[in-house]
C-alpha cells in the first residue's frame, strides 16, 4: 500500500514554528523562512500527482475572478481612489512576488495534492492553512477589547476564512485555485492605486465573494446538475442572489452611498424624541437653507456624530452658524456649529435596533456596561 | 442541500450584521494612508502620543489615539501660549518603508490666523519593526490682537509612508 507522504505532520510543525517566530523574528519568517518553506514544498511535491482533469474550467475561474476584482476597482469611482504603498520598482516587485506570491503557490498546491491524490479530509488541511496563514504578529500586538481587534477580526481574519473554505470546496472539483491567488495578489502588487476601501468595506468584499464564486460554481460542474430539479436548483440559487443583493445594498447603504445614511444613538440626550439603541435615518447635506428652528440637524464633532435640535441660528460672513441643544439636556451645547460640520437632516428613526451599536461601543470603549434595554 | 443552504446564508449574514453593528459604533477618519490588502505585511501604526510641553494655564486635554488616528483638545488662554504632542509612529509590519508625503489642512475654508499647526517631519525612513515620532505644535497666534470668533480648529494630517525597495 502506497504510504502517503507525511504532510500533516509537516503543516503541524511549520505551524508551531510560524506562530513562534511570528512573535520573536516576524521579519525573518516573513521574508526568508516562510518562502524558502514553500519553496522546499513546491519541490517535494509529486508533479505527477498534480493534475487537473477539468481544465477548461480552470480558465472559466480566471475570468469570473478577473471579473470580481474589476468590479471591486470599480467601487474606487463611488468611494475614491489611494495610492498603492507598494514600491514598482523592479527589485521590489520581484521581491514582493517571491516573499508573497511563492507562499500562495505553495499553499493551494499542497492543498490541491492533499485533498485531491491522498484523500486527506478537507476540514483539517483548510484548518491547518487557515492557521498558518493568520499573521500572530498583529493579533498579539493588538489589545483583545481594543476597537482594532474587532475590525482586524472582521477586514482580515473572517476573509482569510471564507475564501480558504473556497478554495477548498474548488479544490475538490479540480480546479487550480492557485491561478486565482497569484492573480489576486499580483493586482495588489503591481497597480498603482486602489479603491478607497476601510475595514468594513474589505471585510465585506472579503466575505462575500467566495458566494459569488460557489453560484457560479453552481451552473459549471456536471455533477452537481443531477442531484437536484431545475427548480430547486433556481430557488437555491435565488437564495444566495438575494442574500448578495441585500448585503450590497445594506453596504452602501451603511457607506453613505445613498441619499440617507444611518447613525446609531449612544445616548438619551434627545429623549423622548428618540432613544439610545434607535436608528436614526438622516438625509445627507444637499440644501442648508432647509434647517431652520427647531429642524434635528446632524453634526460631526472632534470624530463623533451629533443628533441635536437647532435652537439659534445666525449669520456671520456670509456664513452661517447653528446654535443646539439636546431636548433631554439642561443646557446648549458648548460650540456653535458651523455649516461644514453638518453631514445632514433628520429624516426618521428605528426602535431598538441599534442596540447591538450601543453594546460594542460600550465593551470597547470601556464604559460603563449597558443594564437593559429600558 | 437545503439544510447546508441555510447554514451558509445564517452564518454569513450573522458575521455581517455583527460588523455592520460595529461599522456604526467605529466610524473614524483614516489619517494615515496606506493599504492593509491581500498580503498583510504592510502595518504602519500610531502607538503612542504624549504631551510634551504645555504653557501656564493651558490645557493639554488628555490626547487618545488609534492605529491611524490621532485626536487631542488642545485649550491656549492668550496670544503666545504654545502646547506640544508628541506622536509615536511605528512600522510593525514586514515592508521598509519610507515617508512619501505629510500634510496638515484645516477644515476651514479661510485659513484661521489665531490658531497655528505647526509639525516636524518623522524620520523619512521607517524600517520594518522600527518606530519614529513627531511633534504636533500648537500655539495661539502671537500676533492676535483681540478675541477671535472662531475659537476651535480642527485639522487633518495624512501621512503617506510607502515601500522603500
Amino acid at each position: 500500500m502506497k504510504k502517503n507522504f507525511p504532510w500533516l505532520i509537516i503543516l503541524n510543525i511549520y505551524l508551531i514554528i510560524t506562530i513562534l517566530l511570528s512573535i520573536s523574528h516576524f521579519k525573518i519568517y516573513t521574508n526568508i523562512i516562510n518562502p524558502l518553506f514553500w519553496f522546499i514544498i513546491l519541490l517535494l511535491i509529486n508533479k505527477n500527482s498534480f493534475r487537473s482533469y477539468h481544465n477548461h474550467y480552470n480558465l472559466y475561474f480566471i475570468i469570473l475572478n478577473i471579473f470580481i476584482i474589476t468590479i471591486y476597482f470599480c467601487t474606487g469611482f463611488i468611494l475614491g481612489f489611494t495610492k498603492s504603498p507598494y514600491n514598482h520598482s523592479i527589485i521590489s516587485i520581484i521581491k514582493n512576488t517571491i516573499i508573497n506570491v511563492l507562499p500562495l503557490i505553495g499553499i493551494e498546491i499542497l492543498r490541491y495534492t492533499t485533498i485531491n491524490q491522498e484523500k486527506r479530509h478537507p476540514f483539517i488541511i483548510t484548518l491547518l492553512l487557515i492557521l498558518i496563514e493568520i499573521n500572530y504578529n498583529q493579533i498579539l500586538s493588538l489589545h483583545l477589547k481594543n476597537e482594532q481587534f474587532f475590525k482586524y477580526i472582521c477586514s482580515y481574519f473572517f476573509p482569510i476564512i471564507s475564501n480558504s473554505i473556497l478554495y477548498t470546496f474548488l479544490t475538490t472539483k479540480q480546479i487550480k485555485t492557485y491561478y486565482l491567488r497569484i492573480i489576486n495578489a499580483l493586482v495588489i502588487i503591481l497597480l498603482p492605486i486602489f479603491p478607497n476601501t476601510d475595514w468594513f468595506t474589505n471585510g465585506v468584499i472579503g466575505l462575500f465573494n467566495p458566494i459569488i464564486v460557489y453560484v457560479f460554481s453552481k451552473y459549471m460542474f456536471p455533477k452537481e446538475r443531477k442531484i437536484i430539479t431545475k427548480k430547486e436548483k433556481q430557488i437555491e440559487n435565488l437564495n444566495y442572489v438575494l442574500t448578495l443583493i441585500f448585503v450590497i445594498i445594506l453596504t452602501g447603504f451603511m457607506l453613505g452611498i445613498f441619499k440617507y445614511k444611518p447613525i446609531a444613538i449612544l445616548s438619551n440626550s434627545m429623549s423622548p424624541k428618540f432613544n439610545q439603541g434607535d436608528i436614526l435615518i438622516y438625509q445627507k447635506k444637499n440644501n442648508l437653507k432647509k434647517i431652520t428652528k427647531n429642524t434635528i440637524i446632524i453634526y460631526k464633532l472632534k470624530n463623533q456624530y451629533i443628533a441635536h435640535r437647532v435652537i439659534n441660528i445666525k449669520k456671520i460672513n456670509n456664513q452661517y452658524f447653528y446654535q443646539t441643544k439636546g431636548d433631554n439636556n439642561n443646557t446648549y451645547d458648548n460650540n456653535w456649529v458651523s455649516e461644514k460640520q453638518i453631514e445632514g437632516i433628520y429624516a426618521f428613526h428605528i426602535k431598538y435596533i441599534g442596540f447591538p451599536t450601543v453594546w460594542l461601543n460600550y465593551y470597547f470603549n470601556n464604559k460603563k456596561p449597558l443594564v437593559g434595554i429600558k | 442541500m437545503k439544510k447546508r443552504q441555510t447554514i451558509i446564508i445564517s452564518s454569513l449574514l450573522t458575521v455581517f450584521l455583527v460588523m455592520t453593528a460595529g461599522y456604526a459604533a467605529f466610524t473614524s477618519k483614516l489619517t494615515i494612508n496606506g493599504t492593509s490588502q491581500i498580503v498583510g505585511k504592510w502595518d504602519i501604526r500610531i502607538t503612542d502620543v504624549k504631551v510634551l510641553t504645555v504653557a501656564p494655564n493651558c490645557d493639554a486635554g488628555t490626547p487618545s489615539f488609534t492605529n491611524d488616528n490621532v485626536t487631542f483638545n488642545a485649550s491656549l488662554n492668550k496670544p503666545g501660549d504654545v502646547i506640544t504632542y508628541l506622536v509615536t509612529i511605528e512600522n510593525k509590519g514586514t515592508i521598509d518603508a519610507t515617508l512619501s508625503g505629510i500634510s496638515f489642512l484645516s477644515n476651514d475654508e479661510k485659513e484661521s490666523p489665531d490658531i497655528i499647526y505647526s509639525v516636524t517631519d518623522p524620520k523619512k525612513d521607517l524600517p520594518a519593526q522600527s518606530e519614529t515620532s513627531f511633534r504636533i505644535t500648537v500655539t495661539y497666534n502671537p500676533d492676535t490682537k483681540e478675541i477671535p470668533n472662531q475659537k476651535t480648529k480642527t485639522i487633518i494630517g495624512t501621512i503617506n509612508y510607502v515601500q522603500k525597495y
